[in-house]
């Protein structure tokens, strides 16, 4: 994973997003695109709007789904990297 | 002098005949001393029975092209199926720093949308009222509700014998009219076959139509009427023909509903390749994403490239899908002789 343990992500001012029966849909004003989370890809945006660190992200899913430390790290990762590619978050380094 | 009609829920004044909508009853509505006449301007004094604000349409005076010369400037342009532009929007400033528009049917009508929500129609030389007329109620006035925060999908929509109510989205093409026209047919109300405008309440969503009536293409007018009786052609560059419900129309003021489901219809063009095409009525629920987007491709928008607009039909959409609401997709046989079985399921 190419984030830090404390590393946090702040979302754009163009990004709105919208909770609908478990899935998140979002929208990047700036360029008029349309995104969608599932189900656990809503629980990380919530965490991550929530200003939790990567390791924050990582306990709290561990806590929540029945899933190795090692797959969660490979998850996590490849999501918070295709949210920080499509521009959509930023990664505020930890201190 | 102007009359006042109802679209949607909203009441609109305007000095030249509109038949295809229901007159206000004043009284119903209005706070108005009798004989009280245009203009009215957004803001007048309302009933309790009347919430949404009034928009005022009248017929501009002088030449479509007299705005030519000012400064708008065009953001959007709509394409027929062969690519070429049947429509444009042009925005600017106004002197108040108020957005007003243009929107210009090259072949047909001009209308000048202004911030206050004034909007003025130009008629071009080979035209008809009656398309004039049709632009205004189908598009304009749509569009401009959509600007002042208004959810308005292209969809159409009944309330079932069983006292459901139910919307169907898709394109143009997809058998939005025929479905619903089919349901009406066999002791349905119709809301609307084209264009819905739904709110939040405390009992969830609801909708309301615009002008009640039907178009058809021809075969379908056939197919589910039986007969053409009452129908017409309304423009030139379609074969498709309307039926005004005028038992509806003029009943006492449409009220909104509470949509109990929404279903999306699938492309009838679009079968899998080396499948068979949909030979059965299915019925799936759908999820709240899938929902989400198709209600965004229908919503109604003045200026599509508006970030506003844009957030603004975001908003109002996951709003309306937080409340209680059936998604669906629904897939049928485009066969009218099928038509009963879709209504069945």
């Amino acid at each position: 994973m190419k984030f830090q343990p404390t590393d946090r992500f702040s979302i754009s001012d163009e990004v709105l997003s919208q909770e609908v029966n478990g899935e998140t849909v979002l929208l990047d004003l700036d360029g008029e695109s349309y995104f969608g989370l599932n189900e656990v890809g809503t629980r990380i945006w919530q965490l991550i709007s929530a200003e939790s660190t990567v390791t924050e992200v990582l306990n709290t899913l561990s806590d929540e789904y029945d899933a190795s430390r090692e797959q969660l790290e490979n998850d996590v990762g490849e999501l918070l990297a295709m949210l920080a590619d499509a521009g959509l978050v930023k990664r505020v380094a930890g201190g | 002098m102007a009359d006042f009609y109802r679209i949607f829920d909203t009441t609109l004044s305007c000095d030249f005949l509109l038949p295809e909508l229901p007159l206000v009853n004043i009284e119903d509505g209005f706070r108005v001393k009798p004989g009280m006449t245009s203009p009215v301007a957004p803001g007048l004094t309302r009933g309790p029975g009347l919430e949404a604000q009034t928009l005022s349409v009248k017929l501009g005076e002088g030449d479509p092209d007299q705005f030519d010369s000012l400064g708008f400037k065009k953001v959007f342009e709509w394409c027929d199926y062969d690519g070429r532009v049947v429509c444009w929007c042009e925005r600017q400033k106004d002197e108040n720093g108020g957005d007003e528009y243009l929107y210009i049917f090259a072949r047909s009508a001009t209308f000048h949308i202004s911030s206050e929500g004034l909007i003025s129609c130009f008629l071009r030389e080979g035209s008809t009222m009656q398309m004039l007329r049709h632009l205004l109620l189908n598009q304009i006035i749509p569009r401009y509700l959509a600007t002042i925060g208004r959810l308005i999908l292209h969809a159409s929509a009944v309330t079932l014998e069983s006292g459901k109510s139910v919307a169907f989205l898709g394109n143009s093409g997809f058998g939005k009219s025929t479905l619903v026209s089919s349901f009406h047919r066999h002791g349905a109300q119709l809301i609307n076959d084209d264009c819905i405008l739904l709110s939040c309440s405390e009992e969830g969503v609801t909708v309301i139509g615009g002008l009640v009536g039907i178009r058809l293409f021809p075969d379908s007018v056939n197919a589910v009427f039986n007969e053409a009786a009452g129908f017409t052609n309304y423009t030139p560059y379609t074969d498709k023909q309307q039926l005004f419900l005028k038992e509806e129309a003029g009943s006492a003021q449409p009220e909104p509903c509470v949509l109990d489901a929404l279903f999306l219809l699938n492309d009838p063009k679009a079968e899998p390749e080396g499948k068979e095409a949909v030979d059965e009525v299915c019925i799936e629920p759908v999820s709240g994403s899938e929902a989400m987007m198709a209600m965004i491709y229908s919503a109604f928008s003045l200026d599509p490239s508006d970030k506003k607009m844009i957030a603004g039909n975001f908003r109002n959409v996951g709003q309306a899908l937080g409340e209680q609401l059936g998604l669906y997709s629904l897939k049928y046989p485009r066969v009218h002789e099928r038509l009963p079985e879709v209504r069945a399921g």
